[in-house]
């Protein structure tokens, strides 16, 4: 109303006794797991906690979704690289699983590659693994995918292209 | 004063023309066949401007680094169906929380609760899997492998459109909504009142074929052509132009079949590639083979393991993703 209820911010812990509850319902709206939206909500407020600016007084709800909903998303694509990666080892002999502290690694350079090609269409993606990861020449590619190799140069390009600009651009 | 002096070009995104031309030098060093000539046009090109040098260097470093990371991964043939099954599964498990809360808004009684509000929805499938929708106004649509539909409905028009993939849609069922129903993809439009009709959308062109009823095509220039039962059409920068029946039976996906007649090897695997995990690739030697005959869609690993019953070749496996067809030795 007035202007002094626009200037003030909520302390933490108001902020946590308040909407604590209605937070671990909305994520539980979200996750299968109630322990798992727990943790969430947790994380939610540990992501407030180290903001540098204050919570403001108005909607504070709608900060508190949009960074849950931030953290469902990288929930989601954890557990569907880490299902992938899980069903694509058991697929391997026994003498070639990694050990546990290799598992974890690559687990976390799998993460990070994910992140990175996040966004780019599935056509595009995927000439760029081939490529990179696979080692594909474009012509081998371009007959993978039934396109010409100038397209596949052009989808390759492309990601470059975008991870470069998440890479360089970044303020 | 900001603004007065230029920006330190490190600082400045450089434009997308400058990072654009650094990687095609980067693609042409790597795939050269005299890589000491590439070396010096390139350091020609970053002598020519310090943007240029800037976005050479700065690519060097992301590939150095993109280098590290994928050399951690080890195991490629490991790695690549899981990174790109993760994109996909991500992506049908938002669709699937969308397509709940569109199926809350929706409610019993349809689209007609929501005149004035217009929804839409995203379908998705992933890789060998195709998926039948029920449409609010009764019409059916089936999504094959790796496909993504929009559909929104509004008062006027029941619009599809077609990102990626292919589709059939029967509106057969639901000849009674006044609405006409459109369906859109990068190279045209299909109208229908009733009809049943496959569209599919390749990299330069759709193909368009109607099983049942009659379809209004319509190029991107906006010139109409009418189009029949058991016709094939194409949609491309061009227009609008009649085909001929290729060796694959168009819609036999719908039925869970692939159906081919007079087929090369190469293109078979190309069509059978959609439908399964991996790289599957095939021997110059045994492309040109043919083959004709009708396969189960459900199990593509099953289906290329047979083809050695039917053809002189061998299916050489490096892992459950990397798959080649060679002549039998």
């Amino acid at each position: 109303m007035s202007a002094t209820t626009l200037d003030t911010h909520v302390p933490l812990d108001t902020l946590y006794h308040n909407h604590h509850g209605w937070l671990c319902q909305w994520l539980r709206g979200k996750l299968d797991c109630p322990q798992q939206a727990a943790d969430l909500a947790q994380d939610t407020f540990v992501r407030i906690l180290v903001r540098a600016e204050p919570v403001a007084n108005q909607a504070p709800r709608a900060l508190l979704r949009t960074i849950a909903r931030g953290l469902v998303i990288d929930h989601w694509r954890r557990s569907a690289l880490e299902r992938a990666y899980l069903e694509a080892l058991a697929q391997l002999p026994e003498a070639h699983q990694p050990s546990a502290e290799q598992h974890h690694e690559t687990l976390q350079t799998l993460e990070h590659i994910a992140a990175m090609l996040e966004g780019l269409k599935p056509r595009v993606r995927t000439a760029f693994l081939l490529y990179r990861l696979g080692g594909l020449t474009h012509g081998a590619i371009a007959e993978q995918l039934g396109v010409s190799s100038r397209t596949v140069e052009r989808h390759v390009a492309t990601a470059m292209l975008h991870c470069y600009r998440l890479r360089f651009d970044d303020r | 004063m900001i603004g007065d002096t230029p920006a330190p070009a490190a600082n400045t995104p450089l434009s997308d023309s400058v990072v654009r031309a650094a990687i095609h030098w980067q693609l042409r060093l790597e795939t050269a066949n005299d890589s000491q000539l590439v070396r010096r046009q390139i350091l020609a090109w970053c002598r020519r401007a310090p943007e240029n040098a800037l976005a050479w260097q700065q690519l060097g470093t992301l590939q150095q680094e993109l280098s590290a990371s994928l050399d951690a991964l080890g195991q490629p043939e490991l790695a690549l169906p899981v990174l790109q099954r993760a994109g996909t599964d991500l992506q049908r498990r938002r669709t699937l929380k969308l397509l709940a809360a569109t199926l809350m808004l929706a409610g019993p009684a349809g689209y007609t609760v929501h005149q004035h509000s217009p929804w839409r929805s995203d379908f998705t499938t992933g890789t060998g899997e195709r998926r039948t929708l029920e449409l609010a106004d009764g019409s059916r649509v089936m999504l094959n492998t790796n496909s993504a539909l929009d559909v929104a409905f509004d008062t006027d028009w029941r619009q599809l459109t077609l990102h990626q993939g292919e589709v059939m849609v029967d509106t057969l069922g639901a000849t009674s909504d006044p609405r006409p129903l459109r369906l859109s993809c990068d190279f045209g439009h299909c109208q229908t009142r009733g009809s049943r009709f496959v569209v599919r959308q390749h990299e330069h062109y759709a193909q368009v074929v109607v099983e049942q009823g009659r379809l209004q095509l319509l190029g991107m220039s906006g010139r109409g052509q009418e189009a029949g039962a058991g016709e094939s059409w194409r949609l491309d920068q061009h227009g609008v132009s009649r085909t001929g029946n290729g060796a694959l039976e168009p819609a036999a996906w719908t039925r869970g079949m692939l159906v081919v007649d007079d087929i090369r090897l190469a293109e078979f695997a190309a069509e059978l590639a959609r439908y399964r995990h991996g790289y599957l690739g095939v021997d110059q030697q045994v492309a040109n083979l043919r083959l004709s005959g009708v396969f189960q869609l459900d199990d593509p690993d099953a289906l290329l393991a047979d083809l050695p019953l039917v053809l002189p070749i061998e299916i050489r496996s490096r892992t459950r993703w990397w798959t080649n067809l060679t002549a039998r030795g």
